[in-house]
């Protein structure tokens, strides 16, 4: 019969990927053994894989780290992710990193380095597409000299970095595509905090914790957008209309600039936002092939202007997804449910419905009818609503009476599936 | 009435499966042959059996029919497709290995990767004795016994 050759063996163990499974695995046989040594691509120390971890001081893992990287050869992934240990020695990272350098494709590393290492310094110009850095600092960017020319990936955590030295990064890699930034530590040199980037090859961005003055983000390319958790004075997107997906979560942003056509927008996801209706209409109006509309959680200012279901439909005929939820005072009940009523023009393509709205009332469901009546092809629909703990008489009895309206009004749409979400 | 292309593939059996080029050129060395222009009359595969290589063929057939949509629901079908698929017997994951090692599909490779050392995951050396002992035709080196003397404090 066939034996399985050595390489197979060793593709076999890479996708181990833990280092003492790995190591385990190379003690069965001397065919592992050589697997392990000669044709292994990826190794991974992870404090998640293995309680010991924990246990052992930083200078034994820096041993055993050390012992098992260098036995290898043609590494291709390395990752150390170790969440207990506060730093390694610079000496043991920069020996890890000049070995594996000529080979290695991915890289993930979170621990910090004393003193400092310079890790752009030690990868550039070698094969790196993809890196993942977490807890440490990027001091002096030079595109000429630290050229990352197959960096497909790049993900800065907790990093701190200069914004010039930032959008330099961005244009020493010619190919990226895809950028996620964590909690950058951005050093301050005028009096305003501001990040620009620029990169025509750019398709994903996820930004997430950064409290900037002004961030300006120019890219072509780009496709997909997402932020969290960020406090922005001006925002900036400059773009060429090929963005597909825009996503927000906990984002408060003073004033917002886009300067893209956004004709391509299929997905729209807000959540946690305070949005002046009418300015935010604007900028999206132009997505006639927006199939995904989620505006959850919003928040709308004492303005009558809330988010009128005509324009909704007239601007979104392809819309497929539509999910709406309010915060809403009593006062400005009226003027949703009045908003609601003004024109009849249909969401045919919308399949999938999902409300929600901070109290249950008789607004509440004279709303969903409304938007039931809208909707003729809807599947599904889920109605979210919040409980408080502890519920008073009155609470128990509009809950009652909510329940028995939502009842009543889905019997006249019985090919509809209803679903309750309660927090 | 679209003309879809056919491709013959003749395998150690003397079996001869036909199949629809989209789906023949998912193995690269297929794709290869036929840029080449040796696939006129029917492609040899004579290491491979009727058994694998049927195993092969509708594993690129599901992937080539599923859309390549990011709807969650195709997603989750050809995960759950992928599940089932290598529910099979080890013996049989180590013939898929060879067969599609020597024809080159990455994304099965890397499934049946996966599976197996997802078996061997969280074994000690022991279990993995044990393993081995199971399929002693694969792993047929025995230099190693001597370090599981040591393991085994036989001394």
């Amino acid at each position: 019969m066939n034996r399985l050759p050595v390489e197979v063996i060793g593709n076999i163990l890479s996708h181990l990927r833990a280092a003492r499974d790995v190591v385990i695995a190379s003690t069965t046989c001397k065919k592992w053994r050589e697997a392990c040594l000669k044709h292994l691509h990826m190794l991974s120390f992870n404090s998640d894989d293995w309680p010991v971890f924990r246990d052992l001081t930083t200078s034994r893992l820096e041993i055993l780290i050390t012992q098992t990287v260098f036995q290898t050869k043609g590494l291709q992934g390395l990752s150390i992710l170790m969440d207990g240990v506060d730093e390694f020695s610079a000496s043991a990272v920069i020996a890890w990193l000049m070995y594996t350098r000529e080979t290695l494709r991915c890289l993930f590393y979170n621990v910090r380095t004393t003193p400092n290492v310079n890790i752009l310094d030690i990868c550039a110009r070698q094969k790196l597409e993809l890196l993942v850095l977490a807890h440490n600092s990027i001091n002096g960017v030079d595109p000429n000299y630290q050229r990352f020319t197959f960096l497909k990936s790049l993900s800065l955590s907790y990093v701190s970095i200069s914004s010039l030295d930032l959008n330099l990064l961005l244009a020493a890699c010619p190919h990226i595509q895809s950028l996620g930034l964590v909690s950058p530590e951005i050093a301050i040199t005028d009096a305003q905090v501001t990040v620009e980037l620029t990169s025509q090859t750019l398709k994903k961005v996820y930004i997430e914790a950064i409290s900037l003055d002004k961030f300006t983000l120019e890219a072509d390319n780009l496709v997909k957008l997402h932020l969290k958790d960020c406090a922005l004075e001006l925002f900036e997107l400059i773009g060429k209309g090929t963005l597909k997906h825009f996503k927000m979560d906990d984002v408060s942003i003073l004033h917002l600039d886009i300067l893209d056509p956004m004709d391509d927008l299929e997905t729209i996801d807000v959540n946690n936002f305070t949005i002046i209706w009418s300015k935010f209409y604007q900028i999206i109006s132009k997505s006639c092939k927006l199939k995904r509309l989620r505006l959850w959680n919003v928040v709308f200012d004492d303005d009558v202007d809330f988010v009128d279901l005509e324009s909704i439909a007239l601007c979104f005929p392809e819309l497929n997804y539509l999910a709406l939820s309010y915060e809403l005072r009593d006062e400005l009940k009226e003027g949703v449910l009045h908003y609601c009523l003004q024109g009849s023009s249909l969401m045919k393509n919308v399949t999938v419905l999902d409300l929600g709205w901070s109290v249950l009332d008789e607004h509440f469901s004279d709303w969903v009818g409304c938007l039931l009546e809208r909707c003729g092809n809807l599947k599904k629909i889920t109605i979210h609503g919040v409980v408080s703990e502890s519920k008073t008489h009155v609470e128990c009895h509009m809950l009652a009476s909510f329940t028995s309206s939502i009842v009543r009004l889905m019997r006249q749409y019985i090919h509809v599936d209803v679903h309750f979400v309660y927090e | 009435m679209s003309f879809s292309k056919t491709i013959m593939l003749r395998n150690y059996d003397g079996e001869t499966f036909v199949v629809d080029e989209v789906v023949a050129v998912e193995p690269q060395t297929i794709e290869h042959m036929i840029e080449d222009g040796c696939a006129n009359t029917s492609i040899p595969l004579p290491n491979i059996t009727s058994k694998i290589l049927s195993k092969v063929i509708e594993h690129c057939k599901k992937h080539v029919e599923t859309p390549n949509s990011n709807e969650k629901d195709a997603k989750a079908d050809l995960k759950s497709f992928d599940f089932d698929f290598v529910k099979a017997d080890q013996g049989t994951l180590f013939d898929l290995i060879l067969a599609v090692n020597y024809l080159n599909i990455k994304g099965l490779l890397d499934l049946i990767y996966q599976t197996i050392a997802d078996m061997i995951k969280g074994k000690t050396p022991e279990e993995e004795e044990e393993m081995r002992r199971v399929n002693a035709w694969v792993f047929s080196c025995f230099v190693g016994v001597t370090c599981l003397y040591f393991k085994s404090k036989k001394i």
